[in-house]
């Protein structure tokens, strides 16, 4: 009785002295290494493009202020496009100093909301209020810029940028769309440390913040790019082909492209790391990485279906290519969402809370 | 058999009152901690009041919130109160049933909180207020309020100690299955989320570590009630739930819970060694004096019948059909944890009635996202949530013919399956019935 007690306790107490046990090599995955790479090649060049393009916007924008032309215009827009881009890609990665702090929302709400309200921005603009200090997020950002620079024809764009009202709050809108995407490219050079130094997969780490992150951009594309404007919605009547993204510009299939590719390879990384290969390394994750390349591969066939015109008239004439492109991201949520968080052991909710 | 006999004898016998003691004020402690932990964490309103809709537990849909958001936080205030009060002793009786009460009525509160732990506490803190844990070493003996006990029956310092016993032989006897013991499922999901962590990070990515921690475990729950009734190994066992809890509160997310066990097992010490530390902390009138209590015949029945529930009503998981993992009938109330890893993915499309046209919902619209996790994957809060948004969306004036949902599950880190039929109306269904209509488990 005395030996059996004595090899049970040891049995019981084996895990608490298995430290001094090196053992044979360990062949956990290196999240450290992981939180590098997406910092390294992913975040910070997409905060660092978003940037530059933002402040080039804003440089074509006193230029034009200054001397207005169809040239200039013409050259504002593109300017406007390329930050409409890159936006696509720093958009996922609403993580640090992108992140929601206090009365802050995470970027993407700061400065990306759609669909905007014109009626708010021309009152702000002709009340001459360039504050932005209220809760009207879809008075400006991104897509309030978009409006006021391609709402109506070439001569009804440089008409507005001649009157002073409607030039102050784009250039206020565009200067604090520069500050702000500087802010967070400079702040992340800081944070990221702090990023990569921390492994943990607990409710707030950067593992599971970026992961999280992931999945709402990826169900915002689904429901809020495709799914409100093609009124699938609960709740909506019909189509609302106005509710796309980028509406002003016609854009919207190329966002929505550009973001598919920015999430597919955020999701593959590169052969040694990545949540791709985070999957490959544990348990079952072999046939999970196979599912879900094969629906990536049919979700990119759809986006290409889709054409390279408007979503909204695509909306209009024939929705279904963009119903199908709907339905197929659809098909892929549960592997993005329940089965890699159930074989990664990351956890979907954002604060700690008690489990047993 | 000379033991049980023994043993069996001495439930009538005189025994120290001061483990009830221990019992009451570690509880109180507890209570008092983890109510303010709860507080000034901002759960009452982040996990409680931010919701826009409760989950019921079946036979309790009757529980509501309060109707104004202040009486949760004087439900709280009272917690915190009465926790105090249990732990000094003070008004005890008054102060056991309103903390058993306030507590547990948050714990009805919404099913998709449910734990294990938070059901074990409401039980203790019922057992807490029938037994007379204060008339030892308490403010209303000190004040006169109650006579001083200088025994009871051994069954009362029993009942507490089996009540701790069945959760921990439950537990491990749940574990005494392929999933856990062969296939070290969940465990090998679980563990190396932590290669990260200093000193035993390492040990967490070796590949045998989940079949360690697996069978451990098991052992440890089904025989740690024993180890800490044996007075030769008692000090060696509570080291082991000091170690086996503080480990498993640091691997994964469990709050409070480590920390209550800890404190509740010091029940199972001996008498002698609860009137040492009293004496220790509060002097010589912490010794029992006063008089015998004799309980009647009946309170004996009761904690009879009591306990005769807590061994059986796990155990119904049996009546039903299919694996329980997947039905989840008959899962909860038994000592079931930290068995499976098993998330969902739920889709809901809404049928007008008027025009037939089908919208489909944005989970986060209406839950948070701790809910919308619990219940995609549980079948009564799916049928719940059904009906739920079909009353939701009668209020705006959209009358609803059809609610139903498209549901993947992935159980034990399998690839996920679709849960039942996507076209299945669930507003035809009852969540408090067997959910017959699941596809099989794969």
């Amino acid at each position: 009785m005395q030996r059996l007690l004595i090899v049970s306790m040891l049995l019981l107490g084996l895990s608490a002295c298995k430290d001094e046990n090196t053992g044979p090599s360990t062949q956990g995955f290196d999240r450290g290494s992981m939180l590098a790479h997406y910092a390294d090649q992913h975040i910070q060049p997409a905060f660092d493009s978003l940037s530059t393009a933002a402040q080039e916007l804003h440089s074509r924008l006193l230029g034009l202020a200054a001397q207005p032309s169809p040239v200039q215009l013409g050259e504002l827009r593109a300017a406007w496009s390329r930050v409409y881009l890159h936006w696509q890609t720093a958009a996922i990665f609403n993580v640090g100093p992108a992140a929601e702090q206090g009365l802050r929302k995470r970027m993407t709400e700061e400065l990306g909301t759609f669909p905007v309200s014109e009626a708010k921005i021309n009152n702000y603009l002709n009340a001459g209020d360039t504050s932005f200090a209220n809760f009207d997020r879809d008075s400006r950002g991104l897509f309030a810029m978009e409006y006021l620079l391609f709402a109506g024809t070439e001569a009804d764009v440089l008409n507005r940028m001649a009157q002073t009202p409607a030039r102050n709050y784009l250039t206020a809108l565009s200067n604090r769309f520069r500050s702000e995407t500087n802010r967070i490219a400079a702040e992340w050079r800081g944070y990221r440390s702090e990023f990569v130094g921390n492994t943990a997969t607990s409710a707030g780490s950067p593992t599971v913040q970026l992961y999280n992150e992931f999945l709402l951009s990826y169900e915002g594309l689904k429901n809020f790019k495709l799914g409100l404007p093609l009124g699938l919605r609960m709740g909506q009547t019909q189509a609302e082909p106005q509710k796309v993204e980028a509406l002003y510009s016609g854009q919207s299939l190329a966002g929505i492209a550009r973001q598919m590719q920015a999430l597919e390879a955020f999701w593959r990384g590169n052969n040694s790391t990545g949540f791709r290969a985070y999957l490959l390394a544990s348990t079952g994750g072999q046939e999970l990485v196979n599912r879900t390349e094969a629906q990536l591969r049919i979700i990119e066939a759809r986006i290409v279906a889709c054409g390279t015109g408007r979503l909204d008239s695509l909306i209009t004439a024939n929705p279904q290519p963009a119903i199908d492109l709907h339905t197929e991201l659809q098909r892929n949520t549960r592997f993005f969402k329940s089965d890699m968080s159930s074989l990664l052991g990351l956890t979907i909710t954002f604060s700690s809370g008690d489990g047993d | 058999m000379e033991v049980l006999r023994q043993a069996y004898r001495s439930l009538w016998l005189p025994a120290s009152p001061a483990p009830l003691a221990t019992l009451r004020i570690v509880t109180g402690l507890v209570m008092l901690v983890g109510s303010l932990r709860f507080w000034a964490k901002g759960w009452i309103e982040d996990n409680l009041l931010a919701a826009q809709m409760q989950f019921k537990y079946s036979g309790f849909e009757w529980v509501q919130m309060p109707p104004a958001d202040w009486m949760l936080y004087v439900i709280f205030g009272s917690m915190v109160l009465a926790s105090v009060g249990v732990m000094l002793g003070y008004r005890y009786r008054l102060s056991a049933w309103l903390l058993w009460g306030s507590f547990t009525y948050i714990e009805l509160l919404d099913l998709t909180w449910y734990l294990n732990h938070y059901y074990f506490i409401s039980l203790l803190l019922l057992l807490l207020a029938l037994l007379p844990a204060h008339r030892h070493l308490s403010l209303d003996v000190k004040l006169g309020r109650v006579q001083a006990l200088a025994s009871v029956p051994g069954w009362m310092v029993a009942l507490p100690r089996w009540q701790m016993g069945i959760l921990y032989v439950y537990a491990g006897l749940a574990k005494i299955q392929s999933d856990w013991l062969i296939q070290a499922l969940p465990m090998r999901l679980w563990l190396p989320a932590h290669n990260h962590e200093p000193l035993l990070g390492p040990l967490f990515g070796w590949h045998y570590t989940p079949w360690l921690f697996s069978w451990a475990g098991m052992l440890y729950d089904c025989t740690i009630p024993f180890w800490l009734s044996w007075k030769k190994s008692r000090p060696w066992a509570y080291l082991t739930v000091i170690v086996f809890h503080a480990l498993t509160g640091w691997l994964f997310q469990i709050g409070m819970f480590p920390v209550v066990m800890m404190a509740i097992t010091l029940v199972f010490f001996e008498a002698a060694a609860h009137e040492n530390w009293q004496k220790r902390f509060f002097g010589i009138w912490a010794l029992p004096r006063g008089t015998l209590l004799q309980t009647a015949r009946l309170w004996v029945w009761l904690m009879a019948g009591y306990l005769a529930f807590q061994l059986l009503f796990p155990w119904r998981f049996v009546l039903y059909p299919g694996n329980f993992f997947w039905t989840e009938a008959g899962y909860r109330f038994g000592w079931r944890v930290m068995l499976m890893e098993k998330a969902g993915t739920a889709t809901f499309y809404v049928t007008r009635a008027d025009n037939g046209r089908e919208g489909e919902v944005d989970n986060a619209e209406f839950l948070l996202p701790h809910q919308e996790k619990q219940m995609a994957m549980q079948p009564d809060m799916l049928v719940q949530y059904a009906h739920w948004l079909a009353a939701h969306y009668e209020k705006q004036g959209i009358p609803v013919a059809k609610v139903r949902a498209e549901v993947y599950i992935t159980l034990q880190g399998k690839p996920s399956q679709l849960y039942f039929h996507p076209q299945l109306n669930l507003l035809t269904l009852n969540h408090r019935d067997f959910p017959a209509w699941l596809y099989p488990a794969p």
